[in-house]
């Protein structure tokens, strides 16, 4: 019976808390709070928070292996859907059943703001270097600058495991925060003549045309960046589905039963690789300040690719479009929709802006192919 | 650990090039995809 006793005591989590649950707790709530008050990105932010919470709850059989060798129930999740890098892919899918390319078909020059806005990606990744960072690991941050969650984990997934919860954390914030981040810069590296610069109505796109990207744009990025087919892979099947408008209910399930049902498994996922032990270390608040570098540069290049082009062409492009470059789809497009509004409110740039955002999202998936192409193993 | 420079030199340059040199040849792609389908299947 006094062992029994002894059990229930020393088995108690109360009796192995210490300071650094009760920070991790605190940054759970700031998370949680984000997304339920502030809204920023609560489809993610709240599993995630609630994940950090759960992990950092002592003894509870969520994250490791039992007695008998067996995964416990996040862990699970875990394993099965990040580590195997399932998750992401399936994320790219319903993004791609999501998704109309029609903006970016109807004026393809702009895909080429989307890759100037992966600026970021290599400025931080010599960031992470000079921070003391390994290449792979500073590579994994680096992406962080593409503004794309299911990119940044699955890059890290294969290069810097150990960082996954600080990366996908610092990606899923700053993409949250777009619409903070990038205003000044955006306001910083333009003029208010070059804000007020209005553009042509984009052409209308045939639906022949959206179906036969789909295999234009399959065979271009996965043969020249085979690392990139399972992102692009997916990316450009869940578009067919949207697009061919025979398989409705393949292209609904991936856009939201498939989708909600893998953000849930992401969200807690990612949110229970960060313990107290792997997280409050110097590393994670590196990797977050060097996030916020990499996004201010990733929006500096978008522009500032912009406003180089438009010295060789005939027809201006507002430059804050190149800011939208980054692949907070659609974030980064309202928040250049905004500005421009706030020049001339009746400029409307949303569906130009769209172009270089859709291109960031291919763009970031073909920086993190070329990364695994050069660095997965090393 | 010692970084090597010239390594994350090379990551840099191909990574950067690279994603330039993928998405110019998509843009070229999307071009002349564009005008072929337009000869061929008009406005549809």
């Amino acid at each position: 019976m006094e062992n029994f006793a002894h059990d229930i005591i020393f088995k108690t989590g109360f009796v192995h808390l210490y300071w650094g649950h009760v920070v991790m707790w605190l940054i759970a709530f700031l998370f949680i709070y984000l997304a339920i008050k502030k809204k920023y990105e609560p489809l993610l932010l709240l599993p995630i928070g609630f994940g950090i919470f759960l992990v950092n709850l002592p003894l509870t059989p969520l994250m490791g292996v039992n007695e008998h060798g067996e995964r416990e129930l996040i862990n699970i999740f875990y394993t099965y859907g990040i580590k195997t890098e399932v998750i992401p892919c399936l994320i790219f899918m319903g993004v791609g059943a999501l998704t109309d390319f029609g903006p970016m078909l109807a004026n393809p020059k702009t895909l080429i703001l989307g890759a100037a806005a992966q600026l970021g990606v290599y400025i931080t990744f010599f960031g992470g270097l000079f921070l003391g960072f390994t290449i792979p690991e500073a590579a994994s941050i680096g992406i962080i600058g593409g503004a794309d969650g299911p990119t940044t984990i699955y890059l890290t997934t294969i290069l810097a495991p150990a960082l996954l919860g600080a990366n996908a954390l610092a990606a899923y914030s700053y993409m949250a925060m777009v619409p903070i981040i990038q205003p000044p810069i955006m306001r910083l590296l333009t003029s208010k003549e070059e804000r007020k610069i209005r553009m042509r109505q984009l052409r209308p796109v045939s639906k022949t045309e959206k179906i036969v990207f789909a295999f234009t744009g399959t065979l271009v990025v996965c043969l020249l960046v085979p690392p990139s087919a399972p992102l692009m892979g997916m990316l450009f099947m869940g578009n067919l589905f949207r697009e061919s408008g025979v398989v409705e209910r393949l292209s609904g399930a991936a856009q939201n039963e498939l989708m909600n049902i893998v953000t849930i498994f992401l969200g807690v996922s990612v949110g229970a690789t960060m313990n107290a032990e792997a997280f409050l270390r110097p590393q994670p608040i590196y990797i977050f300040i060097l996030g916020l570098v990499a996004f201010s540069f990733s929006t500096a290049g978008g522009l500032i690719l912009a406003k180089t082009m438009n010295l060789f062409l005939k027809e201006k492009i507002n430059p804050l479009i190149g800011a939208a470059g980054v692949s907070a789809v659609p974030m980064a497009a309202r928040v250049a929709q905004v500005e421009g509004s706030k020049a001339d409110p009746k400029n409307f740039l949303l569906m130009h802006a769209m172009g270089p955002n859709l291109a960031g999202v291919i763009g970031t998936a073909t920086a993190a192919g070329l990364f695994i192409t050069m660095l997965a193993g090393k | 650990m010692e970084t090597n420079w010239t390594a994350a030199l090379q990551v840099f340059m191909f990574g950067f090039g690279g994603v330039f040199l993928c998405l110019l040849l998509l843009t070229a792609a999307i071009t002349v995809s564009g005008a072929v389908v337009h000869k061929f299947f008009g406005k549809k």
